[in-house]
């Protein structure tokens, strides 16, 4: 069953995850390109200046697509379930509704940290062939809240996807709104190492949210 | 899990308001508050305050004197010389001392440090200038270094590879003049718009402040002696025109000192206590004084000091007051939950302003919790609970406990 369960929701989601892997890696190309040139045109050493004196650390393309991958994963995963309630349908399934819900969520974070890792290997292997590893572990650590955010977004969509009435979908999506707001306050480099840690506590918590949207979903919470 | 979720999302929904619910409050009603420029006038001896913003400038002194732009020019030479040669009113002499357009320009001297400069990461390799470059002009760096816990490490940019000779040069003249690793501060300006390198100051894990600078591709390092009593925290480069100063320096106790080019002497500034963490300081010398701006969230200190003997001949103190909207907030908002500060470049949750003023609303609020929660037929529990948590969070907690049903 668990099988069955990994591939329905990859069945659901794989369109969209090749897509969005497409795109992220595209975009890590296109910013490797961007410093390539940069390399050409002024040398390698120019590279070095602006990270050291102005803080540049020449991936800011990257900086809302972690967000969207993980809005658009969320949406491809859990907007079917919700189409004439075909909630309950999996719902009726089987199979422990705690562990079908965590297996869903499974894939889904399997699929956007793919992803994100794929991406940042893209950036973090070109650079570490050209600074060294403390320019490349600070051009890593500032994606890094950018990457979290991502994860966060795929958690608060599944979150605001399966909830059944229209007015705490609002609720939810105000908050996740201001949620998600935070992890692009601070544009400083490796502005966010000292809360990493509550942020993935924070992440994990958020998981309950999908739980709590899919506890009243059978309550009878529907529009 | 389900009690639980409710919960977090109240939590949840709390923190975003905690945040918002103030930050757009001030955005709205942003603080007029306006503070005047101060400088010394070597003329009368007395602070000229310039103060602007009702399209006019008002310009004082603490006697009560009004004075017109004009005025304010012959009184502030130093600053105003170029509208004075305009008018060909700069004077050949000024308190005994000569004048001119190129006397003053040279004796020009300026800094300023943001707290937000200070609290931030920084990669931990350090760019490197030539300080006696082949041709007249200053050259980009070449090399990057980084403290190894024994030694310096030298990198070259163009081929990321680690320079021995130097790095085994630099480590050896760093032992030589006793410095203790690892380095707590380093300050440098690594870049060609100046007229002149003076390389790094550096302080050691003991408090000892070195000046590091890289002179024909060799090391030159220079141990400041300092009386046992001080530990340097803070140094900053100085590279004005006037070669007189080499850094400004504060110690453990936040006392702050010039350092001086000529025999590498700390002289003490009588400007009092300066913390460049949470300080903004900005230095504007000229020929004849040098004015500090010291500024925190309580107000400005202005000190005026001699520039030729270092003692105190003028100081303003402005304090700032809390506008009507900042005190109408406190009875609001029993805090306020920040992520960012002006005066650091971290990303973290804080709590600032609180307010017990934000008691008496946050009391009518949890009335208001425990009726509605009783018309739901809550449980005692659940609504003495949520009353309780009303009274601590007020409004931020209000809304969801009446919205998330």
């Amino acid at each position: 069953m668990t099988k069955a369960i990994f591939y329905k929701e990859w069945l659901k989601t794989r369109r969209v995850f090749f897509a969005a892997l497409a795109v992220a890696v595209a975009v890590a190309v296109y910013a490797v390109i961007n410093i390539h040139r940069i390399e050409v045109v002024k040398g390698v050493d120019h590279i070095w200046l602006i990270m050291l004196m102005k803080d540049q650390m020449f991936i800011d393309s990257l900086r809302w697509l972690p967000l969207l991958v993980g809005i658009a994963v969320g949406i491809a995963q859990m907007a079917p379930e919700m189409h004439r309630k075909q909630l309950k349908l999996t719902l009726h399934l089987p199979y422990p509704q705690s562990r079908l819900v965590f297996n869903m969520l499974a894939v889904g974070l399997i699929e956007v940290m793919v992803i994100f890792v794929i991406q940042a290997a893209v950036i973090g292997g070109y650079y570490s062939t050209i600074v060294v590893p403390e320019l490349t572990s600070r051009v890593l650590l500032t994606a890094l809240p950018w990457y979290l955010a991502g994860i966060n977004a795929y958690l608060l969509v599944t979150a605001i996807c399966l909830e059944g009435t229209w007015r705490m979908r609002v609720i939810l999506g105000l908050v996740a709104t201001g949620i998600l707001a935070i992890y692009f306050m601070q544009s400083a480099p490796e502005a966010y190492n000292g809360m990493m840690a509550l942020a993935v506590i924070f992440i994990l918590l958020t998981i309950s949210l999908t739980y709590r949207s899919v506890y009243r979903f059978k309550e009878g919470h529907q529009d | 899990m389900k009690r639980f979720s409710h919960i977090f999302l109240l939590f949840l929904s709390a923190t975003v308001l905690a945040w918002f619910l103030p930050w757009i409050y001030s955005f709205s009603l942003p603080d007029a508050t306006r503070e005047p420029f101060v400088a010394m006038s070597p003329v009368s001896g007395e602070l000229v305050f310039t103060m602007t913003g009702d399209g006019k400038p008002h310009i004082y002194d603490l006697a009560g004197n009004v004075y017109t732009k004009n005025q304010r020019d012959s009184l502030l030479p130093q600053l105003y010389y170029r509208d004075l040669i305009s008018r060909e009113e700069l004077p050949d002499t000024i308190d005994g001392r000569e004048v001119s357009m190129p006397l003053l320009r040279h004796a020009e001297m300026n800094y300023t440090s943001s707290p937000r400069e200070i609290n931030k990461r920084t990669a931990d390799v350090y760019l490197m200038m030539e300080s006696m470059p082949v041709r007249v002009d200053l050259e980009d760096p070449k090399e990057v270094f980084r403290f190894t816990g024994e030694g310096v490490e030298f990198v070259d940019m163009v081929t990321d590879k680690v320079n021995p000779t130097r790095s085994e040069r630099f480590t050896r003249a760093l032992s030589d003049r006793g410095f203790h690793y690892p380095a707590v501060w380093l300050n440098a300006n690594p870049t060609t718009r100046k007229s002149y390198d003076e390389g790094y100051l550096i302080i050691d894990s003991e408090g000892t402040l070195f000046h590091v600078k890289q002179q024909a591709g060799r090391p030159y390092v220079a141990r400041v002696s300092m009386p046992d009593t001080v530990c340097a925290r803070y140094a900053f480069i100085l590279e004005n025109t006037d070669r007189d100063y080499l850094g400004l320096v504060t110690d453990r106790n936040d006392n702050v000192y010039f350092l001086m080019r000529d025999g590498y002497r700390l002289d003490p500034l009588p400007v009092g206590k300066v913390s460049p963490e949470s300080d903004r300081i900005a230095m504007m010398g000229n020929l004849f004084n040098i004015m500090f701006r010291f500024s925190d969230d309580s107000g400005t200190r202005w000190r005026a000091i001699d520039r030729d003997t270092h003692r105190l001949v003028g100081s303003y103190d402005f304090s700032y007051t809390a506008p009507v909207q900042s005190v109408i907030e406190d009875y609001l908002f029993p805090f306020r939950l920040d992520f960012t500060a002006h005066t650091d470049s971290f990303a973290a949750p804080r709590l600032t302003d609180i307010s017990w003023h934000a008691l008496w609303l946050n009391l009518f609020l949890a009335i208001v919790v425990a009726i509605v929660f009783r018309r739901r037929h809550r449980s005692a529990v659940c609504t003495v609970s949520a009353a309780a948590v009303t009274v601590l969070a007020g409004v931020f907690i209000f809304i969801p406990l009446i919205v998330e049903k």
